[in-house]
């Protein structure tokens, strides 16, 4: 299973943002980087995918499954979209956010196959001990890291998060997308992640989109597209590339 | 909890009825009310006529306030909304005014029913404005409250106008009909509140999981499928026929709806499933209570309940607030 996006156009009224993207295949299994400056509608892209906002051409395959002839509950279902805002003051435990995600806002009652699923991934991203606490009582790295298990709750097959690194610290960056990374593999779900940090991108994607102005400049694998000379360009700096000692690619950057 | 709930609601319900003018002791009520005649056909009008009315009232109306005061608090994501932020209120006690004043009639009934369905009729008439106006420029929670605050002044406007315009029999009626009081109670009354709690209260269990995910912010809710001005369009509706029922039955009652939620709040927070029940248990005992307490303050004087519930409300609600120390909306 692949996502392949052809020719996708959107505009605001009067304002073009996104103009005949064409995303390549990105395969299912692998954990996609979605970089670029900022404003350069990686959001809006994000939302047409999910079908928040509805484009005025293209084409969005998922597999076999043409998303934009899907209703909307089906593609709510097929497609998981993690918005960047995650700071909240319900009075609502971080159990309960995580449950109303699983349970797709549907029926009521609540199954112990719910709870186990729900207390399982909460493990997974080593947040079982806030499951009792209200969201609005936790830091804001926190609450991220909790609108991500909200995220990762869902049996979606393609996965868009927006920036969920932003408000961690360094050791939870590391730790969530090394879990992300495992998540994917596992179920083989297409993973597109937005990252402005080109360090983790280089460590843990496996392919990189790179947009700029709302066209992609650039699709493939991740050693050569922080090669190529494009990377640079787009973000209007000098960038060094070197290895570590374990062979990770690590990006230095410079004006 | 729920039973806990239920049983306070059905102690207080009991001495509701058993409180009030005239010497009846609880026992010779409670005969009463489970065979009519057990004390003679007098003490059969007080109970089944007066009382057990005007008790049964103060719950519905107590529980109508207190659901639309918790979705209002929802869908407007802003914890003092309640069923009058958005000049409903305001709209049926110009409706009432205008029908005391003018004898305007929107409705060709008798004098009495008059001030109540002019009420009704301009607190719909407000939430359709409303309507109108979020159609316009999109159902967001700015709009929909500076909207509302608009109409608030608007109406006060208008109906200082009329009290300006009013002989002092008028005037009186006026300002008696907006302090509220729960003895305008009949029978029919207290049958139109229940079947509206029967229809509203389910639609709002129905989107329970949508509505606990707008707590979360549009955006987010929005990313987990829920049509977020559909569902606030909708659940402002189902608001607007409670709260105008409400108000144009016993006039205005402030408080409830904004405490009633505070309160199920603290103690379950906002998971729809619990928080909309309770939310409702709440209002009810509260305005249950209320009732009781204007009865016996001064024997032989029943105070407007809609002064008592600031009353002893808000003493209550600054200790609550205070002695849990979970904050939420700060």
């Amino acid at each position: 299973m692949k996502l392949s996006v052809t020719g996708l156009s959107f505009a605001y009224p009067g304002k073009p943002v996104l103009q005949a993207i064409e995303s390549g295949d990105l395969p299912s299994g692998q954990v996609t980087a979605l970089l670029g400056p900022n404003a350069a509608g990686k959001s809006t892209f994000f939302r047409c995918i999910a079908g928040l906002l509805h484009p005025q051409s293209g084409q969005i395959m998922l597999g076999d499954a043409d998303l934009h002839a899907l209703d909307r509950a089906e593609r709510i279902r097929e497609v998981c979209y993690m918005p960047q805002s995650f700071a909240s003051n319900a009075a609502l435990t971080v159990f309960e956010i995580v449950l109303m995600a699983r349970k797709h806002l549907r029926d009521w009652r609540v199954s112990d196959d719910d709870i186990k699923t729900v207390s399982t991934l909460l493990r997974r991203f080593q947040i079982e001990h806030l499951a009792e606490r209200y969201i609005g009582e936790l830091s804001g790295g926190q609450q991220q890291m909790v609108t991500l298990c909200q995220a990762m709750v869902r049996s979606a097959r393609l996965f868009l998060l927006d920036e969920p690194t932003s408000a961690l610290d360094l050791r939870h960056q590391l730790e969530v997308m090394h879990t992300l990374r495992d998540i994917t593999r596992e179920r083989n779900t297409v993973t597109i992640v937005a990252l402005h940090d080109l360090n983790l991108a280089a460590r843990f994607a496996d392919h990189i989109l790179l947009m700029k102005a709302g066209q992609v400049c650039a699709s493939g694998a991740t050693e050569e597209i922080l090669a190529s000379p494009t990377l640079a360009k787009t973000y209007d700096v000098n960038i060094e590339l070197q290895r570590s000692g374990e062979g990770v690619l690590m990006v230095g950057a410079s004006l | 909890m729920l039973l806990l709930a239920c049983l306070a609601l059905l102690v207080s319900l009991c001495l509701d009825i058993s409180t009030g003018p005239g010497d009846y002791s609880l026992t010779e009520i409670l005969a009463v009310l489970a065979d009519p005649l057990a004390h003679g056909p007098q003490l059969k009008v007080v109970v089944w006529s007066l009382r057990f009315p005007i008790a049964l009232m103060a719950l519905l109306v107590g529980a109508m306030l207190a659901a639309a005061g918790a979705e209002m608090q929802t869908i407007l994501n802003n914890p003092l909304a309640e069923p009058f932020t958005l000049g409903i209120s305001s709209a049926a006690a110009f409706g009432a005014a205008l029908a005391i004043v003018l004898g305007v009639e929107l409705l060709p009934f008798g004098s009495n029913a008059l001030i109540t369905i002019n009420a009704f009729i301009f607190a719909l008439l407000t939430a359709y404005l409303l309507f109108l106006f979020t159609r316009l420029r999109g159902a967001s929670t700015e709009t929909m409250v500076l909207i509302g605050i608009a109409l608030l002044f608007t109406f006060n406007a208008l109906l200082g106008l009329l009290q300006y315009a009013a002989t002092d029999v008028q005037l009186m009626q006026i300002v008696f009909w907006m302090m509220g009081s729960l003895s305008r109670a009949s029978w029919e009354k207290v049958a139109i509140c229940a079947v509206v709690l029967v229809v509203v209260v389910p639609f709002f269990l129905y989107r329970s999981w949508s509505l606990t995910a707008l707590r979360l912010g549009d955006d987010r809710a929005t990313a987990l499928g829920i049509d977020v001005q559909k569902l606030r369009l909708h659940v402002l509706i189902g608001v607007t026929i409670l709260a105008a029922t409400a108000v144009s039955f016993v006039g205005t009652i402030s408080f409830v709806g904004l405490v009633g939620p505070h309160i199920a709040r603290l103690l379950v927070g906002e998971d729809q499933r619990f928080f909309l029940p309770m939310s409702i248990f709440a209002g009810a005992l509260m305005m249950s209570l209320t009732s009781l307490v204007s009865k016996s303050v001064t024997p032989g004087v029943i105070y407007p309940v809609g002064i008592i519930t600031s009353l002893i409300g808000i003493p209550f609600f600054v200790s609550l607030i205070l002695s849990v120390r979970r904050r939420s909306w700060s």
